[in-house]
This record gives C-alpha cells, structure tokens and sequence, in this order.
C-alpha cells in the first residue's frame, strides 16, 4: 500500500508540474485514475456510477489547481482517502434524493373494480415507432430520373447510384460483403461511396426535415 | 507501440456509464427498426459518451451534435460512434463485449476519423473500459491486441504539426515513361475522395500565373498528372489534401508544371491559410500560394529545364511536408 502511496504522490507532482490541459498532465491524471479507480468505494446503487463520475470531474479539477474545491494536499491524506471522502458524499446526495422522491412517486393503486392499475399504463406511449425509416425510403424511391441521388454513381459503375447504396443500406441493411460481390466493387469503394457521396446528400435531407 | 495481452489489462483504464448514457443509449435505440440496429445503436452511443465523459474530464471540449452518432438520420443508416473533438477532429468509439477480442470496425468509418478508440462496454457494472487506440483502420476486424495505449491518443491530441517526410526525389521526365514513383497516383483513383470532383475535368487559371490552362484533352497527349495525399495531422481533422503535380512538356528544353492543392473528403474548402511553396534547388522560396476562407483549391504555374531541381511544400501552422523533384 505504502509502495502505492508514493507511486500517487510521484504521479501528482507529475501532473502538477504541467500546465492545465498539456499532454503530460492528462497522461498523468490518467495514470492516476487507472491506478485509482479499483481502490475507491464500491457499493452497488443505481446511482454509484453517476456519483464515481462527479468524483472523477472533481479529481481532474482539483488536483492541483482547486478550481471547484479546495486543492489536494496530500499532507492531509492520501488522493484515495480525499476521493472516497467526496464520492461516498455524492452518494450520501444521491441517497437523499432518492428518499425524497419516493414521496412523490405514484404507486399502483385499486381501480373501480378492485383490480391493480398500473400508473404506467395511462402514461401516453413515446411516439417511438420509426417513421424516420419511411421518410428516407420515400425521399429515396421517389428521387427523380434527373436527381443527383439516381445520377451520382461509382466510376464504371452506373448501376452502383447513391438511390441504390442507401435503399439496400437501410435497415436490415444488405452487408458490405453481399454488396461487394453482387456488384464486383471492393468494400472500401463502396464504403467510401457511401461515406462521401451518400451520407452528406442524407445530412442534407434531415436538415431539411427538420430531424436535426 | 502496441500491447501484448499481459499489458492490456495494465493499460485498461475503466470508467462510468453514467445514468444519462444508459438514458440517451435507450432513447436512440428505440427509434431502430430491428432489435438488431437498436442493439448496435445502444451500444455505439454507450461507447460514444464513456469517451465524451473522459474527454470532460481531461478538459477537452467534444462536440456531440456535430457528430454522426447524434445525427437520427445517419445514425440510422450507418453503423457510426463517432465524437467531434473541437478542433481536433473525430474520434470514432468502438464498443466491444466483455468476452471479445477483436473489435469490428465497419466499412463506412474507415475515413474521416483521427482515430479508433476501443471501449469494452459492462452493463452489468455499468462500466465502460477504454481498451485502447488505434491510429487507422482498414479491415473489419481489428483484434485488441494491436491496441496502443490511450495515453498515445492523448500524445496525438497534442502532437507538435511538424513533420518533414519522403524525402525521395521524384523524377518527373520518368514520369512521361509511366515511371511513377509509390504514393503518386492517378487523378481518376482519387476521383471518389477529391472534393468537389468537378475540377479534375475543368481546369480554371487561377492563382499566381496568367498562363491560360490547357483544357484536359491537350494535356493528355502531351503531358501527365499525378496526385498524392498529404496528410498535415490532426490540423486537418482527418482529412488530407492532395497535391496534384501536372507535367507539360512544351519543348525538348522547356517543361512546364503546374502544382494544385484540393481538399478531400467531406470538405469543400481548403483549410484556410494553407500554403503550397515552391523552393528552388538551393531551398530558396520561389512561388507561393495561400488558401483565403473560401477556395476550393490554390495552384501555382512555373516552367524548368530538364534536370532541374525544386521542392514543393504543403504547410498548415507548423505542420508541413515538402516533396522534392527533379524535372
């Protein structure tokens, strides 16, 4: 453990000695949370990852310069004992808020008949069922003759337009494989293609849509 | 660098999945059409905010809404994990299970990318691992072994744009013979990357010289044009230019050459404040062009005799590359 300590305490005054956001500091506060992050308090909540990240902003923030806090002083303990202190009293937060809510969550209750209603099942469903699939298939199929989406193709390739990559791409897309041997265009053609010549005309529409 | 197995455990460095990951990972995946597009959306955006989460905490500004993986539409038709660094360029995120050793990395995020960030996502712990980095990539299957540590993703982040490379001298008379030296490559094998593809086939004059451009058909009986890719960094965000070297022989003692730069990629204009240099034989700045806010390319004009010597170089802030000829 003590071999550990000193290894933290070289690794500090490693990152300190840097400015702010230089390579040499990230390493190091890098190395430091790599080493760090088996040795803090564990506990299995819901909320613990959420309190360990809050932790990790308050590390990085606080090693050296005290920007949200008060400075590390590793006279008054080690970087561990400092960020078991500050993790275990977001956690404590957590815990608070989560009692507090509990008041306020609704419960099942007994509908006219005697029988359980679930609250959740008079919550109005998310509108999740994907239009945004038909939306691009229509924009697709009904591109015109003239439409840069039917008349932009692979070079020697004419039958290979970005109308044709996108409708076979969209989900359940046809592999990269399949395509490449019904087409006889090596993948990175055809990836590249798709990344340069399809997916901007795709951005384009959705900015248009409004999907963004 | 890259790791044996003993040090990718060393080298591992595991973080959270924060409840407003797993949130954003649910919402997207619902809106997929298959149970497996909203597997791999799930997972991707996990990936995607592990890595935005640790680039917060190293105070490095990222961009979600200018990244593909937040983009609904493109999200929906290409496997993407990408993260906009500001300023830096994008960093695609892989995610990978607990039991695999290789990462698949899909076809249409092999360019554009400053770099492959692994991460090994646990939702059982809710704890995302950065395995590692990878600089490229070009197959599907990348086995995590080749990983290199993260810390060298940081070294890129901040690397110093400079760096001087091939310095073979290329001779251009052999290129009239088809004797083309390796990284030169013809105009139509870039035609997919070159941005906007038009200018190959319609010569504007423009920049420095006055000469009047010789339209593609004359060119070709007589002379010949060659491209390379320059890649300055990370200043490019991932996207290189290409140096098109154009050769016209006018006379037994008199070639004339014609040098342009153009963006790749999804770019439409060069960066600004790239310049193209031409240095005589003794390193002397002979010509010199510089890209404005908006050009879609930059070229510069000159004319040598037979043996000649001069170097062309690309630079952007500190980084450049310099290329040497011989007529």
């Amino acid at each position: 453990m003590t071999q550990l300590y000193e290894q933290l305490n070289q690794l500090v005054t490693a990152a300190c000695s840097h400015p702010p956001g230089s390579a040499h500091r990230q390493k190091n506060l890098t190395k430091i949370i790599r080493l760090v992050s088996k040795k803090l308090w564990q506990e299995h909540t819901p909320y613990y990852q959420d309190a360990l990240q809050q932790t990790w902003i308050y590390f990085c923030q606080n090693i050296c310069e005290g920007n949200t806090g008060n400075p590390y002083d590793s006279s008054r303990g080690s970087v561990i004992t400092w960020l078991n202190f500050y993790l275990k009293k977001r956690l404590q937060d957590f815990r608070i808020k989560t009692i507090d809510g509990q008041g306020k969550t609704v419960s099942s209750s007994k509908g006219k008949n005697g029988q359980n209603v679930d609250p959740l099942n008079s919550v109005a469903a998310p509108p999740d069922v994907p239009t945004l699939l038909e939306d691009v298939r229509e924009w697709v199929e009904r591109a015109g003759v003239d439409s840069d989406l039917r008349t932009t193709h692979i070079k020697s390739h004419p039958e290979v337009t970005c109308q044709v990559l996108i409708l076979r791409r969209l989900p359940p897309e046809t592999s990269w494989k399949t395509l490449s041997e019904e087409f006889n265009v090596s993948i990175s053609t055809l990836s590249s293609f798709y990344q340069r010549q399809c997916l901007p005309r795709l951005r384009k529409f959705g900015e248009s849509e409004g999907y963004l | 660098m890259s790791y044996n197995t003993h040090n990718l455990e060393q080298f591992a460095l595991p973080l959270p999945i924060t409840h407003n990951a797993r949130k954003s990972a649910e919402q997207f995946a619902r809106q997929q059409p298959t149970p497996q597009k909203a597997e791999q959306v799930r997972l991707n955006t996990l990936a995607v905010l592990v890595v935005n989460d640790y680039m917060q905490m190293l105070g490095m500004p990222t961009d979600l809404k200018a990244s593909d993986s937040w983009n609904p539409i493109i999200r929906l038709l290409a496997n993407v994990a990408d993260l906009e660094v500001s300023g830096i360029g994008r960093i695609e995120c892989r995610p990978i299970k607990a039991q695999d050793t290789v990462c698949h990395i899909p076809p249409e995020v092999w360019s554009d990318r400053i770099g492959y960030v692994v991460v090994q996502i646990d939702e059982q712990s809710s704890e995302g691992t950065v395995l590692g980095f990878t600089g490229t990539a070009d197959t599907e299957e990348l086995p995590i072994s080749q990983l290199q540590p993260v810390d060298d993703l940081i070294d890129q982040f901040h690397q110093p744009m400079s760096q001087v490379v091939n310095r073979t001298r290329v001779n251009l008379s052999q290129w009239l013979d088809n004797v083309v030296e390796t990284g030169w490559q013809t105009l139509e094998s870039l035609e997919n990357l070159l941005n906007p593809p038009e200018p190959i086939f319609a010569f504007r004059s423009a920049g420095l010289d006055s000469t009047e451009a010789l339209p593609l058909e004359e060119n070709l009986d007589v002379g010949i044009r060659r491209a390379k890719l320059i890649d300055l960094g990370l200043l490019l965000a991932g996207s290189p230019v290409a140096l098109v070297v154009e050769l016209l022989p006018e006379s037994e003692l008199k070639q004339n050459i014609r040098l342009k730069v153009y963006p790749t990629g999804s770019k439409t204009y060069l960066p600004p404040n790239l310049t193209l240099t031409v240095l005589d034989g003794s390193g002397t700045v002979f010509l010199e062009a510089q890209a404005r806010q908006i050009d879609n390319y930059i070229q510069l004009q000159f004319s040598g005799v037979p043996e000649e010597q001069f170097s062309v170089e690309v630079a952007l802030g500190d980084a450049r590359i310099i290329e040497d000829f011989t007529i």
